[in-house]
């Protein structure tokens, strides 16, 4: 087991400094020069050499990498471009926005998804089904910023029950940044909740139908507990894979999601940075999610083996 | 199931208890206080070390003052600087410093401050964004605490414009690196708060020298999506946007009696560029061909939702010199293609036309594209980002056409530049803006100016569009925002709620 996981770690490690390579790569062919974005189409060209200089834009591109390797493995992401303020300070302000939302919508979607899927696996074939399955398909089509600004309009601008965007910190007003990401976390929850409903409705009439629960209930076993004890648990593996893979999807909805809603999270720094291009700020922002998904993937190769022992002699 | 259900009800009841308060909270906000919304968010908060505009529209007369001011109407009124004198030969400047004026940070504006921030827009490693507008400065002295001497090598009538600038505005050296984040100045509102990617909040500074505004509390907002800027507003979220990004909803706007629609315009004159010495646009008659394809009207209705004063030279029809002439190439597809066959071009040929991001020339694009195949001209469209076009376009100048807002304030100046992306060179043009930079009389200023679009309008340099509107929507009991951008700018200074 022991071997199993250096084994893995190693191949992490190789995997983050190749994606470390490639994305410095990939920004630096970008199109674009900071400093004359940053000053504009009136700027002496004297002040852009200025400019260049002091953000270090003159430096040969190895060295650049170097510089901004070793300063991430010492957990410094730099000093942004343009807020001219430490990045790793910006993306932690950004991130307790970002992060709740993303729990919050994982939580919705699966509180809303499974109880669908089990109502509708248990009424099968009744108009019941029918019904829930017709309105998930339109559920999994909406797409979620016109699912946002629906929302909006109706509960900010209508009812004026939400504000209809923005965000105050955490340790402001704790309730009025909870009611903020209210909106927005339903918008983000409530296609995926469709995509839940229909797994669990379908692993779950699988196995229903599996020669155990005939048993169970030839056992006598009435179909209430069958459905929970012997149906529910066993149908929640394939489910379990599906919000593993969703939850990159919530990272990615949430760009769109916090524009919609103008709240200050990852997905909007990200989009501000690479539009001006304050370079140091994408490298550092990409790479937290690079390292993020390989890490996930990593936790989920080692409890894989974990559950199944043939995996560990791999 | 039933313990399910039970869940989901105390999540309910949890929700609605959480709601609640809401409305209450609002009736309890002061009416002293304002919520106003801007489509971008700034880089930083120092005007002196950057051109985007967002930082002006918050800091420039609210938080930084410079020696003169640019007012609502385009005028340079004193700020600082209390009243100056000019030498006969025009090279020396002589301010009087308002006394008793202190900077945010406590510290004393006088001489010294002036000096200091002067020296350091124009030092050779300054990263100004506008540094030539100080090109003309020679030195600045300090005679007494609060007397500058301001010598110029050369005379300079755009001098006192110049310095109201946000880019020239008055620095305290104690703090004036710490700017960025935490911006000192010596206005009537000073620096509270800036929540990254949200907004900035700034609130009355009760020790200013002046006049004292009646806001005790502004926060700008930053929203850029057209329709989170329309729900905001409509919700009450915002009690004012400048610069609404959702122009296709003023109409719905306008007929509520809660709100206020201003239409005025900006110093964003919007030119489809032309590069002057590339393949067929080198020969005039090619480009007055192009202008003569374009019909204004057609693009502001269809790219503009109506909203944009045509012009026809690069100047801001708000000005008190400006001269109509939207009349020189007027609409007519058989005079360009007339044209175009004198010009050698009876088959038609083929341009590129980048276009950055705005909408504005997005829109506009895809209609000239469709109007300049009326005559002949095949035109590919290629989007670009702004950091993309800014390195191809106007610094490589590896472009046909091109369409983008020219936002400076009295920027026809730029037509006189070397190797300026348009590639126009004339001299008598040159000569002209000579001119006018040592002529200070401004009837004289005026008739310099009016030759000046003149020629350029004649040398077809670029097809002029339209003047960028700039639309404010507020709640209708706010008053004192200005209805047209001379700078960009939000003056909060005269601002108020009526009862």
């Amino acid at each position: 087991m022991l071997r199993y996981v250096l084994l893995r770690l190693s191949s992490l490690v190789v995997t983050l400094f190749i994606a470390s390579i490639l994305l410095f790569l990939f920004i630096e062919v970008l199109p674009g020069d900071p400093a004359q974005l940053m000053l504009g189409m009136n700027a002496d060209p004297q002040s852009i050499l200025a400019l260049r200089h002091n953000l270090g834009l003159d430096q040969p591109l190895f060295w650049r990498y170097i510089h901004w390797i070793t300063q991430m493995l010492q957990g410094d992401f730099g000093i942004s471009y343009t807020y001219d303020v430490s990045v790793g300070e910006l993306i932690r302000e950004r991130l307790a926005v970002s992060i709740p939302l993303a729990l919050f919508a994982l939580f919705l979607s699966i509180g809303i998804g499974l109880p669908l899927g089990v109502i509708a696996a248990r009424n099968r074939g009744r108009w019941l089904d029918r019904v829930l399955m017709s309105t998930l398909q339109i559920g999994m089509a909406i797409p979620n910023f016109w699912l946002g600004l629906v929302l909006i309009f109706v509960c900010a601008v209508s009812l004026g029950l939400l504000p209809s965007g923005g965000f105050t910190a955490w340790n402001e007003d704790f309730f009025a940044a909870f009611r903020a990401l209210i909106l927005p976390s339903l918008a983000l929850a409530l296609p995926q909740s469709a995509i839940i409903a229909r797994v669990m409705r379908s692993s779950l009439i699988d196995k229903l139908g599996e020669d155990y629960v005939r048993t169970a209930r030839a056992k006598g076993l009435s179909k209430n507990r069958c459905l929970w004890h012997h149906g529910v648990r066993n149908a929640l593996i394939p489910v379990l894979t599906i919000l593993g893979l969703q939850f990159s999807f919530l990272i990615a909805g949430t760009v769109i999601i916090e524009s919609v809603f103008y709240l200050p999270g990852l997905g909007r720094l990200v989009f501000q940075a690479i539009s001006q291009r304050d370079l140091i700020v994408v490298k550092g922002v990409v790479m937290l999610l690079v390292t993020m998904t390989i890490t996930i993937s990593f936790i989920i190769d080692i409890a894989y083996a974990l559950v199944d022992p043939r995996l560990r002699s791999a | 199931m039933g313990q399910l259900y039970k869940y989901m009800l105390i999540a309910l009841f949890m929700t609605s208890y959480l709601i609640l308060p809401v409305k209450l909270a609002m009736a309890n906000a002061s009416t002293n206080s304002l919520n106003i919304g801007i489509a971008l968010e700034p880089p930083h908060l120092d005007p002196t070390a950057s051109a985007a505009g967002a930082i002006d529209s918050i800091s420039y007369v609210n938080i930084y003052e410079g020696l003169t001011r640019i007012d609502e109407h385009g005028e340079v009124q004193p700020l600082l600087a209390k009243f100056w004198n000019v030498s006969k030969d025009g090279l020396t400047y002589t301010f009087h410093l308002h006394e008793n004026v202190a900077f945010h940070d406590g510290s004393a504006m006088n001489c010294e401050a002036v000096k200091f921030s002067l020296d350091r827009a124009r030092a050779s490693d300054s990263v100004n964004a506008q540094k030539q507008l100080f090109k003309s400065i020679e030195s600045v002295n300090c005679p007494g605490p609060y007397e500058v001497v301001v010598r110029l090598n050369h005379r300079s009538g755009s001098l006192l414009y110049n310095l109201g600038w946000g880019d020239a505005v008055i620095v305290s050296p104690k703090s004036a690196n710490d700017n960025k984040s935490n911006p000192v100045g010596t206005g009537p509102f000073r620096f509270q708060k800036w929540q990254k990617g949200q907004q900035v909040t700034i609130i009355r500074n009760d020790q200013y020298w002046g006049p004292k505004p009646s806001l005790d509390k502004v926060a700008f907002k930053f929203i850029s999506n057209p329709n989170a800027a329309l729900a905001a507003i409509l919700s009450g979220d915002l009690d004012a946007f400048s610069g609404f990004p959702a122009p296709e909803a003023l109409m719905q706007l306008m007929t509520n009696d809660q709100f206020q629609v201003d239409i005025g315009t900006s110093e964003g004159e919007t030119i489809l560029a032309m590069n002057n010495k590339k393949g067929p646009l080198a020969n005039l008659k090619v480009r007055q061909a192009i202008a003569h394809a374009i019909k204004r009207q057609f693009l502001i209705e269809g790219a503009m939702f109506g909203f944009g004063k045509p012009i026809g030279s690069h100047f801001a029809p708000h000005h008190p010199a400006y001269v109509d002439l939207t009349g020189l190439y007027p609409y007519d597809p058989q005079k360009a293609k007339e044209l175009l066959k004198e010009a050698g071009y009876e088959g038609g040929f083929d341009l590129t036309l980048k276009l950055p991001p705005p909408s504005y020339a997005r829109r506009s694009g895809e209609l000239i594209a469709s109007e300049l195949s009326q005559v002949g001209i095949n035109v590919t469209i290629i989007p670009v980002e702004w950091a993309q076009w800014l390195s191809d376009v106007f610094k490589n100048k590896d472009y046909d056409l091109t369409i983008v807002s020219h936002t400076e304030p009295m920027d026809i100046g730029i037509y006189a530049r070397d190797d300026y992306y348009f590639n126009y060179e004339s001299d008598a043009f040159k000569a002209v803006m000579e001119q006018l930079e040592r002529t200070e009389e401004t009837s004289a200023r005026f008739e310099l100016m009016k030759k000046a679009q003149v020629m350029i309008a004649k040398d077809c340099v670029n097809a002029f569009l339209f003047q960028l509107p700039h639309t404010t929507v507020r709640n209708a009991k706010l008053q004192g925002l200005w209805v047209n951008a001379p700078i960009q700018a939000i003056d909060l200074t005269t601002v108020q709620w009526s009862q």
